[in-house]
């Protein structure tokens, strides 16, 4: 009789069967957001990869010919017939991939032109594309050209070509038309200035200049953002300001005679965007980091006090 | 009975504290407010433009953290939801409004008019213009004159 109770209370009541159906519930719904997350967690590294290759590249880059290459080199602003060739293609032995340099054809003018080049600017490079961006040419429209995701920063300043004979941003940012920035040059400090971040690839401009420093009137309806890493015609090719923070909700706009133009850093990461800086590291900036920091960060020699960021 | 209800307990602990661990906020949580007004130029409603909010520094002096805002000015009156509105604190204010030139650019083939700037520079770019945007809903009128 005693042996027959014992048995008995061996089993499972239902309250104990609900509650671990609802404990393996509960776990189970905590984890599939999780995976979720691991997978953009996996594409966002892989950017910030790829971005640290492109530090990596510059540097060897500054040692080999002493300077940071520019962001790409023009003749005369009013004229066309310079290469155009932008800085991703001249890194392009540092990034593992001599075979396509060799391929490029530096006295084409436009560089765009040219079976050689055509052929190469064709080609999209997966270390310049950021796995998190859905963009690619038939957003962009121009489906003759190779995409990328990573810009160089042109500090505070919209115009990227004066005019005339002044091709400089005044010298803000590392990299701009034309310049030939060494190390030495960037006073803030290598590791308190940056060099580059990311573009959303395809999204949204005006196609006309600025009307002041920060607005920008119009309809964004062209969407060749960050269209080819061979090509830096303008700006939206190659560059960001820092005029407006990243990923910032203010319209963005741009026109191929000069500027001033205003395109903001961006990427299709939650709540920021990566940044290179001089000293080859990679660093996640929140979106809503004060505007001010954003500008010191991106000029190399303001002699600011850069504040926590 | 009491076996039971002692698992049952120790199962529902868990999960609390499990789920308070997994779903903390752990982003820095901006407050934004509701902000809406008017805005007149020479003493008249400006019929088009854009007003932005700018994080300023904080009373201690720190820079403040937060996005720069812009609202569309239409008819002299503007609105931002709390959604979309400014940081709450110390806020730079920038307005800007252009015209047309009648002259034109091209760009892809398209011709776009170029527009210029017609409100002073210490309204914008050479800001003095200041607003406290205070938690919830605010009222910013703004009277600029050109002079």
């Amino acid at each position: 009789m005693k042996s027959k109770i014992l048995k008995r209370s061996r089993g499972f009541t239902l309250i104990e069967l609900l509650v671990v159906i609802a404990i393996i519930a509960i776990l189970i719904a905590l984890l599939l957001p999780a995976v979720q997350q691991a997978r953009e967690a996996a594409r966002r590294s892989t950017c910030k990869n790829n971005m640290k290759q492109l530090g990596l590249a510059l540097h060897n880059y500054h040692d080999t010919f002493n300077t940071f290459p520019s962001s790409h080199i023009r003749g005369i602003v009013s004229s066309w017939t310079t290469s155009q060739i932008g800085w991703q293609a001249r890194i392009l032995p540092y990034m593992d991939q001599a075979p396509l340099f060799n391929k490029i054809d530096w006295s084409i003018q436009p560089g765009n032109t040219g079976t050689a080049n055509t052929e190469a600017m064709n080609v999209e490079l997966p270390a310049y594309r950021c796995p998190s961006d859905s963009g690619d040419r038939g957003t962009t429209g121009q489906t003759a050209y190779g995409p990328t995701n990573y810009v160089v920063c042109s500090a505070n300043t919209g115009v990227f070509s004066a005019g005339g004979t002044d091709f400089a941003n005044n010298g803000r940012s590392v990299m701009f038309l034309n310049s030939a920035t060494k190390m030495r040059d960037i006073s803030d400090g290598i590791s308190n200035t940056m060099i580059a971040s990311e573009c959303k690839v395809g999204h949204p401009y005006v196609g006309a200049n600025a009307t002041s420093s920060t607005v920008c009137t119009g309809t964004a309806s062209v969407r060749s953002r960050g269209y080819s890493w061979f090509f830096g015609q303008a700006m939206m090719a190659w560059s960001y300001t820092t005029l407006i923070g990243p990923n910032s909700d203010l319209t963005e706009c741009a026109s191929s005679t000069g500027g001033p133009a205003l395109m903001g850093a961006r990427s299709a990461h939650v709540g920021g965007v990566h940044v290179l800086l001089g000293d080859g590291r990679i660093r996640f900036i929140s979106d809503s980091i004060h505007l001010g920091t954003w500008q010191d960060l991106g000029h190399k020699s303001d002699g600011n006090v850069l504040g926590e960021f | 009975m009491f076996r039971i209800s002692s698992y049952a307990l120790c199962a529902l602990i868990f999960c609390t504290l499990a789920i308070l661990g997994c779903s903390g906020d752990s982003a820095d949580h901006i407050e934004r407010a509701a902000v809406s007004g008017t805005v007149t130029f020479n003493g008249k409603p400006l019929p088009e433009g854009s007003i932005q909010f700018l994080p300023d520094v904080d009373s201690s002096g720190k820079p403040m953290r937060g996005k720069v805002v812009q609202a569309i000015i239409s008819e002299g009156a503007y609105s931002l939801s709390v959604e979309q509105g400014p940081t709450v604190g110390n806020n730079k204010i920038m307005i800007n409004a252009s015209k047309k030139t009648g002259k034109f650019q091209n760009f892809d083939g398209k011709k776009t008019e170029i527009m210029k700037q017609y409100i002073p520079e210490k309204y914008n770019a050479n800001t003095t213009l200041k607003y406290v945007v205070k938690a919830d809903q605010n009222t910013a009128d703004f009277t600029l004159e050109a002079k």
